[in-house]
Parts: C-alpha cells; structure tokens; sequence
C-alpha cells in the first residue's frame, strides 16, 4: 500500500509542478498508475474498489484542475469496474435463482434514476458475494483496453478525414493539435487543400503547426491572429483541436479559439473539432475562468522591463472557453456527433455518482 | 367501489399543512393515502380507482402541469409493477412503504440541487430571478451560506405577488434583493450576470413551463448572451411535446381571448367591489402631466385586476423552448435541454 | 513504474547544498526567534521554494546547512522531507558565522563526492537546470579547472528585483562563457574604491573580447565542483562567496581555476536577500513571473488556492464580508476573516487571521494568526505571526512587527520602525523580562523597539550606513539623494582626516589642468613628436568629456611658459624656437574660423597673463601672431575678425595694448586684401 502512496505521490508531485502537461500524456500516466492501484490494492467489494480508486482519483485531480483528461480517465476507469462488478453480480445471481419476498423491478437497459426516486435505493448495498478471481484480470484487462485506445486514438479518428475535407478547400486552424495535424495528413493522402494557421502568440505554437503541416506537403499560410476576421470570408471550414470539452458541448482550447470561433460563426463557416473521447468531461463550466491557467507573462512583456512590470498587470490566460453554440460537429474517435448530443456520451462513458470525487 | 376517501381534500389539506410541499409531492402523498383506504380487491379495480382519482386531482387545480407529472409518474410506477405480483396485499403495503419513502426523498431532491447550482453562482454576481420558486430561494440560501457575495434582482410577478415572497425570504438570509417591474426585465438585464427560475414541469424536448413571463426573460436573456438556467426536481418531468404556447393543457379557448362587443362592458358602472372610477378616464386627459395620485391609482390597478380574474382569460404559465435554456440544475445531475428527452425515455420505455 | 532506485554511481545522484543560514542580520528582529529560511513568503515557507526549485532539477540528495535556530529547520525538513522522494539531510553547526565557514565544515565532513548544486535557503526559481547541468559537465570532462558556474538572470538595471544594496558588475567573456572577474558594488558610494573598478590587464591576453556587465541578477545558484569546499579549507580567510571566493579565485594567478556563468533570460530567478528583495519578490509571485511556483499551485500538501481575475488568490475557507474590498494582486490564507468596509490591495495575508472593519492594508505582508482590529492602516510593513494590532493604529511604512507584538489602540508606529516582544538581554541575560515601550508601542502594547547591534570597528572597510539602509523594505531612495549630496562633502572630509586616500572630490577642471600640465612636462622633458603629444592631449581630451576649447586655454598657455624672453638662441627656449618646436601642437587644436578666433583671445589673454608688463607681453604676443599667421594656423579673415571684435578691445589694460601691438599687421593685412582684390578685379576684366 505504500508503495502505491509512494507512486500516487510521485505523480501528483509532476502534476502540481506541470512536469506532466497534455492530455494525452497525463492520460497514459493516470492509466499506468491506475493499473498498478487496482492490481496491488487489497478489496473484495464494488464500493471498496471504488473508494479506494476514488481516493486516489480526488488527489490528482486536486494536484491539477485544469488537466480535466486525469478526471476523466478516472471515470472511465470506475465506469468499467462498476460494469465488470455489475455483470459477474449478474451472472451470479443467474446461478443462484433464489426466490425472494421483494418483487423484482422489471429489467431495464440502464438504471434510469428518475425511476431509483420511486425504486430501490440509488447506492447498492455492498453485497458480500463471493466474486470469481477472474474478476480482477477482467477489470485490468478492460482498462488495458481502454489503454490501448488512447493509444491508437488518432486512427480512428484520421479515417474520418477524407469525409469531410474535399479538394481545393481552404482550412483554418489554430495552435498545434496533434489530432488536428495527423487529421488533415491524413486527407492530405487524397485531396489537395490549402492549410491557414493562426500563429497563437504567444506561444507560437501555430508556427510550430505550419511546420509539420508544411513537411507533409500541405500548403501551408501562417498568419497572425489579429487577421483571423480578416481573412475568414475565404475559408471553407475551420478545423479546431481543444484541451478538453465540457459536458455542455463547450470546449478549453488554445488562447485565440474563441475568436476564431465567433468569427466562422459570423460568416456561418462550419467549425469542426477533432477530439478524442478522453477529452470528454462531465464537468460544467462554471464561468469563463474556472479552467483557464494564468501563464508566465514573460513571453508577453519581458521581466526586463522594470519600469514597467511595476506599474502595468500583465496576463498570459493560456486557455479560451468556446461556447457550444460555436461549435458545428464533434469528429471523435466514435465517430461525428453534434455538440447536443454529447451527454449522450457521457452518460455511456461515465457513472453519473462519479461525477464528483467526493466519498 | 366508491368510497368516502376525498382525494381532493387530502391533496389541499396537505398543501395546506406543509407550506413547503410542493404540488406533485402532495399529490403523490394523496395517492398513498388513497392506496391505504383504498378497498380494493382486485387488480384491474384498484388500477381504475387511482386513475380515477389522478383525474380528479388534475381537474380540481387550475395550473395542474406539476400536478400531473407528479401523479403520472406514480401512475406509470405503479403500473409497471402490476406485472406478476403474487400477493395483493403486501404489494399494496410495499407501494405506500415506496410511496412514502418517495415524499421523504422528494424533499431531498431541493438540496441535491441547490448543492449541485451553488458552484455556478460567481462571487460579486448578480443574479436575476422570477417570482417565488422554493427551489431557487433554497439554492440562493445556500449560495450564501458559502459565502459567495451576490445581489437579487427579483420580478414582481404581480399576478400572484411572488416577488415579495421571494424577497422576504432571500432578504432574511442577508441577500441584497430589490423588486423590479415584470415589465423591467430588458431595462435590468445588462445590470445582471445570469438568469434563474423554477419550473412548474419541464417538457420532452428540454422546454420548459413555469410562471407567466418566463419566456420573456428568456428570450431578453438570450438577446443579451446572459446564461439562462432553469432549476427543476426530476418529478416535474411531463410527457409533454408543446409546440408552441397554446399547445399547453391550461391552455383553453377563453385565455386571452377578446370580449364580444354586446357584453355588459359600460365606462360608468360600478365596478364588482362597488368602487367607482374609470379605466379610460374622461377625468383626465392623455396630455395632462398630473401623475395619478394614490386612490386613483390603486383603483385603476384593482380594475384591470378584477377584469383579468374575473374574465380569467390571462394564463397562468407559459413555456420557453429548450433553445434558450442553457442548462437545467434537476436532481439527477446539470442536464442541458437535450438530456432530459433521454432520462424521459428511460423511464418510459 | 519502477520505485527510485539507489543508484551507487556517484555521477547519478545529483546532490545539492542549501546553506539555510544567510549569515546576516536583515531580517533582524524576526530572525531572533525563528530562522530565515522558514520565513513565508506568499504563505510558504521560503525553503519550500528552494526544495520545489531542487525537486524539478531532478536532485536527488540534499544537505541543508543551519545555524541559527537550527531545531526548527530541522523539524521542518523532517515534515517535508516524509511527502518527497528526495533524501534530505541536516547538518546543524552553531559556530559557523559565514559561507566559507559552512564549506569549510562540508569539506570536513567529505559529503560531497561529485559535483552539487549550492544554492541558499532563500532562492526562489522556476528554472530547469538540465542545460546548465549538461553544460557544466560537458565542460568538467574538457577542462577539469573549471570549478564553478555562475548561473545568472539578466534584468534591466532599476528593475524592482534586484537588491539595491548588493549589485554586482561582472565582466564576462561570451564565447568561453567565462567570467573573468568580479566586484561588488554599492548603492551609496562613498570611497574612491567604491567607484572603480581595478582589473588586471592581463585577463585580455587571453580574451580579446570581454562584456562588462552590470545588467545581471546574480540569484547565488552556482554548481560547484567537488573542489570547492577543499578550495575554502585551504583559504580560510574566504567568507564570502562572491566578494572572497569568486574575486579571490579569478585575481590569483597560482591556482589557474576558472568561473564559469550561464545566463537565463527567460526564466525566473532571484534571492530573498533583505527585506527590500522580499517585497519585490512576494509582487513577482503574485504577478506570475515564477510560474508556476505560484499560490493557486498549492505546492503545499494543505492548500487550496484559487486564482480570480485580478491576481486575486484565496482559499476556499476565506469568509470575506459583502462590503470588503479586495482590489488586486491579494493572497488570503485558510480562514482569514475579512469585516466590513475593509480595503485589501497588493497585500498577502496569512492563515487564520482577523481582520476588523475599515481596516486599510496595502503593500503590506500579514503572516498567519494576526489580529487586525477596526479602523486600522497597514502601509508597506511585515507584521509577523500572532500580532495584535488594536483599535486606531497605524503602522506607517518600512515596520517590521515581529511575532507577538501587541501594538495598543490609537498609537502611530512610526516608519521604519522595528518591533519585537524579545527583551533586551545586554549581559546575555536570558531571564530578561520585556520592558514595553509605550513610545511605540503605545500604553496598552507590548513590544520594545529594536535596535541593531552597533557595528564592530574590526571591519577593515568602513562601511557606509546608507548601504544598510538601502536595503530596507520600502526604503525610498529619493529622500536619501538629497541628504547624499551635503553628506558627501562630509564624506570627504571624514576621508582626509584619517586615511591616505588621495582627494577625491576632486573639481573637473583643475584635474584636467594638472593633466595637460603633466602631459606637456612629459612631452618638453622627452621631446616627444608633435603627434605623439597631440595623441595624448586628444585623447585627454576625450576621456575628461571637455572640449577643444578647453584644451587650447591650456595648452596655448602651456606652451607660451616654456619661453624664456630672456633666452639665447639656440638654448631651444626663445620664442621663435618654442614656437617653431611646440607651434604646431597649438595647431592641432584650432580647426575652423571660430577656433582659430577663440585661439586669439586666448593667446591674448595669455600672453597678458604671462607677463603683466606690456613690454614684456608684448615680446611674446607679436611673434606669435606672426607665426600664427605665417604658417596658417589663423588665416587673415579670423585675425581680421578678432581685431575687429568687441571683446579684443576689452580686458586688462595690458590685454588692450596687446590688441594695439597688432594693429600694424592688421593694417598689412588690410593693404594686402585690397591689392589682392584689385588684382581678381584685373583679372575678371581680363578674362572677360
């Protein structure tokens, strides 16, 4: 057990000092983590297992807010135990038809909780059923599943590419997205399209983008964020990558993405997101602020600048929220959805009593 | 088999009792009672006398849409459990236990989402809110129990005097509330960081139907990019799919209608309460700048007011399509207007 | 993933010594009952920055160095060291009383084994060291003298983070990255020493091209080889680092070591060296420049900022009235409670305090536990850890209350003033009790006002009590400018009294005089070319910033003295000699028309300074007219225009005659011009 407080606290040291940063990244490290929780952990029971990964999940997320992506590959995680546990229940049960003096409520798909007001109770009871050993593999082996999807995340959503791109299209883009970047390679492989990037000061992350986009034969355009508007009359679509999407269909993505949003939904441009899944949070945006990270405002105005840094407050937000009426259509690695339609997702990715990591 | 068991008064007495009970709950907690008098003994009987009752309890109250899906969902509950029941009696016993345990949790429902609301109230905010609606003054309590720092802005709602109760309650907790006309919403709405109400029932699509007047702040709201978010328990859900505003079941041919000319309608009668004055003054002319003084003024108001009841032809709710919501705090989570249709569905399926 | 392992190559483990001691008393009265380095800064504790700081360096073994109130620093690093993998080791000495001490003990205890990272307890710093590291390595294997490297933060030179007591000038060579030397420099300089800088030239046989630079933050975080400490054992007069160790390393010949920097620019890195710096490095964590070793981090286990627009960082347990203020650039710790009407701004305040209505805090620093009650102002102080302040007070600017204090109501601290609930122990008296000092503290406080332990007279150097002050939180400079100047001439009279400096506050001008007087000597004495002399003059010229008019009012002079009226020819001193030798050197300063107009005056005047009689004057003025005019150094228009003028006819009486004694020539001169112009008129009718 110490040995995996040792690990939990290695990992949320990185995450508290942003050695970790990147969803993708974070992701893995949570799963490999995960992995090694629930293999050495001592637990017989579903709410045990759940505490015990709840326990660990709180600790992270609290060591980073903004990297929703911890938070939701916590969830999937006990999303898949409460599965696993749900079905050998079931499979035992089928085993042992006891008769009992309560009447069975009729079989439904999912649990509807509207329908637990008047039903049983919400929480099930900790039954003390004697679960098949095969029930731990089965959980790691499901995560490893899940492992091997963040793995392979972008091919799913690569395939996708030659759909929605079509030749002789001009494409605005922002920063640099590794979906968005293996997306339009992708469809680079058929069609012939033009590429324009908006810088992203002040990381510059775009120029970074033009740059691989460029080596893959794209034609590419770098130009500065003040001339999004600008140029936006000429776009056929605007193809974003994001941090993390909410629950409402919003998104935190790069500084900039808001405007360029805006603007395509003036000129009623479609805007595309490419995300994976794991990007996707139950979590509601309180305010514009509540996932958004304040930066060194050196890359702004230069600490040398001692006359000036006195008298003058300099932000680096590094984050934008886009409403999610900004946003056309979801390319995920489940396939297109629109922004109304993503609780649908989250309703089958995520428990609803794992929302919050509070035991 | 007819019984001397008034449903009707019970759900009234119940009301009466428990100021806190919301409709739906009462008329649930009516229909257990029914169940416990009830002297039933088949199946197919006892299923006719609680549908029997649910209509009675639905026509007996003007704005019944709460009503309703409170009884329609016990209705549907009960009927699902009608399948195999082996035992007639204990299934009627474990219905009122259910039934009771149901009212206990309903209770439980506001502060689940009062606790799930309070996150979405910004320190320094202000907040704009319609009429009285427990649900909101419960999450607005709470806000402030947290020591968020926020102000009131709260409608007047003069039909039914909301506003006043509203700020009673709000002000005892500390919470600087000030009434504004019904009529000042798009006058205050710049002032004001989001907009929150209750919900008399919320319908398939994620729409909502609440207090007459909320569709104009939401559509004020939505011109003016304020969030507008609706608190509702999950009991108000209704199998409803209205199309526009007249498709509501409080709907009837007399609301808002226009009198027909031959109807008694002289300037100079006396009014019902035996007051005089005028509607359209002769008294005074529209181009006197003499502001009507206080006796007048109270009379014009009980003239319009009288008009109104009497004719009982201004509605009492309306309902705000799911485009201008932007999300709703219900007990089973902070849905957006699309996941209601899907927890709807769940539990009709 | 794989535990740590204990990896026995000594090149892996990379350690790192903080010395947690600062060896001074800045912070002095707080630092009497707790160490420097468990000071909060932002709410943590100034060693946590220096542990995060490690931590992302990826150091793996640290040594913490203590003196004073060792027990609490060790109490400290135990409860740190259980939530991080790093091993952290103390090592308490109590006699040690600078830096060359502790390396010195280091060096006894041989802990060290490969090449560390030294840094003090006070470092703040978001950088990452790999770079460094890697070079400073790479450069180890190539070079095994080079021992240390300096990392270094450029920032313009009135930038609010550097100390203004302790700058620095530096003078690097950017292709070796080689720092080649080093002094320190003061804000107040009162000695001549303080105002130069003396290096040797030989640094430039080896380095053609050097920066001086006094543009660097120098944050003390140097990685050191393994033998440094033994370098300190062997001189064990090095106190300092800098001042001793670097400077003493970079002027000796013998030992042939080397100093090496690496200069970060777009990093953060500084020192909590004084209470100045403490200020200015708490406004640059709450403006973000650390990030992210800032508040909403919550870099401590406990913490739980959140970060509002505004630079605004509070803890979920804060309860704030409805009416408080909280304007910008505001920490608030766990629990603090703020009353009504009360006006927070550019402040952090601590966990579990209590702060009353209508209370004004602004720049101020507030630690954990303090009562602040109604109607109170807080301008620009540190107040320490379980201060009450009563009703009606005031704490003006540069107060440092240290813990407990209790200042009574309706009493006004004055500025600058230090508080403290130590009694005065004159005979190291432990059992001293407090003698409250209503002056200050007001009738109903407790608290005596501090005062620094007087200087000892065993320090060599004097060292200027300005320099102490300049240090000081909230120290305005402006008002000390103005006393600078009447102090400087004190300060000059206190030098010549008793040292054997020479006279510094010297005037301009009459330098200048003795050093074209001392040139010209040499150039007579040595016979030097005309262009030598004119070199050196030029280049005189050059570095006392004056003109050539100032440099003909000399030389013209200088040179006429050399005449002797009553020389033999051929002695070389006659008139026409001197001029004939020395005449051209007077050449090279007149250019055009004005110059050589001025040059008359001056030689009119000069000539009538030499010698006061007419005739006498007269003998040296009318030849060198006419040698100027003969070999063209004035031409006919100027000496026209100088005889013309208002101001040859003014002047002494011998100056007036002078002008008369040229009257024959001007008429010459004036014949001439008109023949000439004749002649052209004959000419163009010719032509025509």
């Amino acid at each position: 057990m110490s040995k995996n407080n040792e690990l939990v606290d290695d990992l949320v040291a990185k995450l508290k000092r942003r050695q970790l940063v990147g969803s993708s990244t974070v992701s893995q490290a949570t799963l490999k983590l995960l992995i090694v929780v629930i293999s050495k952990s001592n637990w017989t029971t579903c709410n045990q297992l759940v505490t015990i990964v709840k326990t660990v999940g709180q600790r992270l997320v609290q060591a980073n807010p903004t990297e929703l992506a911890v938070g939701n590959i916590v969830r999937r995680v006990l999303h898949v135990i409460r599965e696993e546990f749900h079905e050998a229940e079931s499979t035992i049960s089928h085993k042992n038809q006891a008769s009992t003096s309560e009447f069975h409520a009729a079989p439904l798909t999912t649990s509807s909780s509207m329908y637990n007001l008047l039903g049983e109770t919400g929480s099930t009871p900790d039954k003390n059923l004697q679960f098949p050993s095969s029930l731990r593999s089965n959980i790691i082996q499901e995560i490893r599943e899940i492992k091997d999807e963040l793995e392979n995340i972008y091919d799913n959503i690569k395939n996708q590419a030659s759909l929605q791109i079509h030749s002789n299209e001009i494409i605005m883009t922002i920063g640099r997205s590794k979906t968005v970047e293996e997306f339009l390679k992708m469809a680079a492989v058929k069609r012939k399209f033009q590429v324009l990037v908006a810088e992203s000061a002040p990381s510059y992350s775009g120029q970074e983008m033009a740059l691989e986009l460029s080596k893959a034969g794209i034609e590419t355009t770098v130009i500065p964020d003040s001339a999004v508007f600008a140029v936006m009359s000429r776009v056929n679509k605007v193809i974003l990558g994001t941090h993390a999407v909410l629950a409402n269909g919003g998104l935190v993505a790069i500084s900039g993405t808001h405007m360029m949003a805006a603007a395509a939904k003036h000129h009623s441009i479609p805007v595309v997101v490419c995300t994976g899944l794991y990007k996707l949070s139950p979590l509601y945006p309180y305010d514009e602020d509540t996932f958004n990270v304040q930066f060194n405002p050196d890359s702004v105005l230069g600490f040398e600048e001692g006359d000036l840094i006195d008298k003058v407050t300099v932000t680096n937000p590094y984050y934008d929220y886009v409403s999610p009426e900004f946003v056309n259509l979801f390319i995920t690695n489940q396939g297109g959805h629109p922004p109304s339609y993503l609780y649908r997702l989250i309703v089958e990715n995520y428990d609803p009593n794992d929302h919050s990591f509070d035991l | 088999m007819a019984e001397n068991f008034d449903v009707v008064a019970t759900y009234k007495t119940l009301l009466l009792t428990s100021p806190e009970l919301s409709m739906p709950v009462a008329a649930i907690q009516s229909l257990v009672e029914l169940i416990k008098h009830s002297k039933a003994t088949t199946m197919s009987e006892f299923m006719l006398s609680i549908k029997d009752a649910s209509q009675q309890l639905k026509s007996s109250v003007r704005n019944s849409i709460s009503l309703s899906a409170g009884c329609d969902l016990f209705l549907r509950f009960v009927t699902r459990n009608s399948q195999d029941v082996a035992d007639f009696e204990s299934w009627k016993r474990t219905l009122i236990v259910r039934g009771q345990s149901f009212v206990e949790k309903a209770d439980a429902c506001r502060y689940k989402i009062a606790d799930l609301g309070v996150p979405f109230i910004k320190d320094g905010s202000v907040i704009l809110i319609h009429a009285h609606s427990r649900v909101v003054s419960l999450l607005l309590q709470k806000a402030a129990e947290n020591h968020k720092r926020f102000k009131v802005f709260v409608t007047e709602s003069s039909q039914t005097q909301g506003g006043i109760q509203s700020a009673k309650v709000l002000r005892a907790a500390g919470i600087p509330t000030t009434i504004i006309l019904d009529a000042a919403v798009g006058y205050v709405i710049d002032k004001v960081d989001m907009v929150l109400v209750g919900a008399e029932g919320v319908v398939e699509n994620g729409g909502l139907i609440n207090q007459i007047g909320s569709y104009q702040m939401a559509i004020v709201a939505k011109a003016t990019n304020k969030p507008f978010y609706a608190v509702a328990e999950s009991y108000k859900f209704v199998r409803l799919f209205p199309l526009n505003q007249y498709d509501l079941p409080t709907y009837n041919a007399d609301t808002l209608s226009f009198q027909e000319l031959n109807v008694d309608y002289d300037e100079n009668a006396p009014n019902a309460d035996g007051s005089l004055g005028t509607v359209t003054g002769k008294t005074r002319s529209l181009a006197s700048d003499s502001p009507l003084t206080a006796t007048s003024q109270a009379a014009l108001h009980m003239k319009v007011s009288e008009d109104r009841a009497s004719q009982g032809s201004n509605p009492l709710v309306d309902y705000t399509p799911p485009n201008y919501i932007t999300l709703l705090f219900t007990d089973l989570g902070v849905l957006t207007p699309s996941g209601v249709s899907d927890e709807l569905i769940k539990l009709y399926l | 993933m794989p535990p740590k392992e204990r990896v026995e190559s000594s090149e892996q483990v990379l350690q790192a010594v903080i010395l947690a001691d600062s060896f001074d008393e800045r912070f002095q009265p707080i630092t009497l009952e707790t160490a420097r380095c468990l000071l909060p800064l932002c709410n943590v504790p100034l060693i946590s920055y220096t542990f995060e700081f490690l931590a992302v360096a990826g150091v793996q073994e640290i040594f913490v160095f203590c003196c004073s109130h060792s027990d609490k620093v060790k109490a400290f690093v135990k409860q740190y060291g259980k939530s991080s993998n790093m091993k952290i080791h103390t090592i308490v000495s109590q006699e040690c009383m600078s830096v060359g001490d502790a390396m010195r003990e280091l060096d006894a205890k041989q802990l060290i084994d490969t090449d560390f990272i030294l840094v003090t307890g006070d470092v703040v710093s978001n950088m990452k060291l790999d770079k460094v590291l890697e070079e400073h390595r790479a450069r180890r294997q190539a070079d095994k003298s080079a021992i240390m490297t300096m990392v270094l933060k450029k920032a313009s030179p009135q930038h609010r983070s550097r100390a203004v007591g302790d700058g620095s000038l530096f003078v690097l060579d950017q292709s070796s990255k080689e720092c080649l030397h080093y002094q320190p420099v003061k804000a107040f300089k009162s000695t001549r020493q303080d105002r130069r800088m003396t290096m040797g030239m030989e640094i430039f046989d080896k380095h053609p091209e050097v920066q001086i630079r006094n543009d660097l933050i120098d944050c003390q975080v140097d990685i050191c080889s393994v033998e440094v400490p033994a370098l300190f054992t062997e001189n064990f007069d090095y106190q300092d680092i800098r001042a001793d160790f670097v400077h003493g390393i970079l002027t000796s010949d013998l030992l042939g070591k080397t100093i090496h920097f690496h200069e970060v620019s777009d990093v953060y890195a500084a020192r909590v060296r004084s209470t100045q710096m403490y200020d200015a490095i708490s406004k640059d964590i709450i403006s973000r420049w650390t990030f992210p070793m800032v508040p909403d981090s919550n870099l401590q286990p406990d913490d739980c900022y959140e970060f509002r627009r505004g630079l605004v960082y509070k803890e979920r347990s804060v309860v704030l009235s409805r009416t408080c203020v909280v304007e910008e650039k505001v920490v608030i710790g766990a629990n603090t409670q703020i009353a009504e009407n009360s006006v927070l701004s550019n402040c952090v305040i601590g966990k579990n305090c209590i702060i009353g209505a209508n209370v004004k805090i602004d720049n101020a620093y507030i630690w954990d536990n303090v009562t602040i009650k109604d109607n109170c102002v807080v301008q620009h102080s540190i107040i320490a850890n379980g201060a009450v302040l009563e009703q009606e007070v005031t704490i003006s600017k540069g107060c440092l209350i240290s813990f407990n204090v209790i200042v009574g109501a309706n009493t006004t601290v004055p500025a600058y003033s230090r508080l403290t609930t130590l009694a005065e122990d004159e005979d190291d008296d432990s059992d001293a009790t407090l003698i409250s000092d209503p002056a200050v503290v007001g009738a109903t406080g407790r608290g005596r006002s501090f005062k620094e332990a007087e200087v000892s007279d065993s320090e060599d150097e004097e060292v200027d009590p300005k320099n102490k002050l300049v240090n000081r939180l909230a120290f305005d400079l402006s008002i000390l400018e103005l006393e600078h100047q009447a102090l400087n001439d004190s300060a000059s009279d206190f030098e010549s009294e008793g040292s054997d400096s020479e006279v510094d506050t010297v005037n301009p001008a009459e330098e200048l005089d003795r050093e074209i007087a001392q040139t010209l000597e040499r150039a007579f004495k040595e016979g030097h070319d005309i262009d030598i002399a004119a070199l050196e003059l030029n280049t005189l010229r050059m570095a006392s910033n004056s003109n050539f008019h100032e440099m003909r009012k000399r030389i013209i002079p200088g040179v006429l003295r050399n005449i002797d009226l009553t020389a033999k020819v051929g002695s070389g001193n006659t008139v026409k000699e001197v001029l004939a030798r020395w005449g051209p050197l007077i050449g090279k300063m007149i250019h055009d028309e004005a110059d050589q107009v001025d040059g008359l005056f001056i030689l009119q005047r000069a000539c009538a300074g030499l010698h006061g009689d007419i005739s006498q004057a007269q003998k040296l003025f009318a030849p060198a007219l006419r040698y100027f005019y003969d070999v063209d150094i004035t031409e006919e228009d100027s000496i026209l225009g100088w005889y013309h003028s208002e101001k040859s006819r003014q002047g002494t009486e011998t100056e007036r005659k002078l002008r008369d004694v040229a009257t024959p020539m001007i008429e010459f001169l004036e014949q001439s011009s008109e023949d000439d112009e004749d002649d052209e008129d004959d000419e163009d009718d010719e032509d025509e």
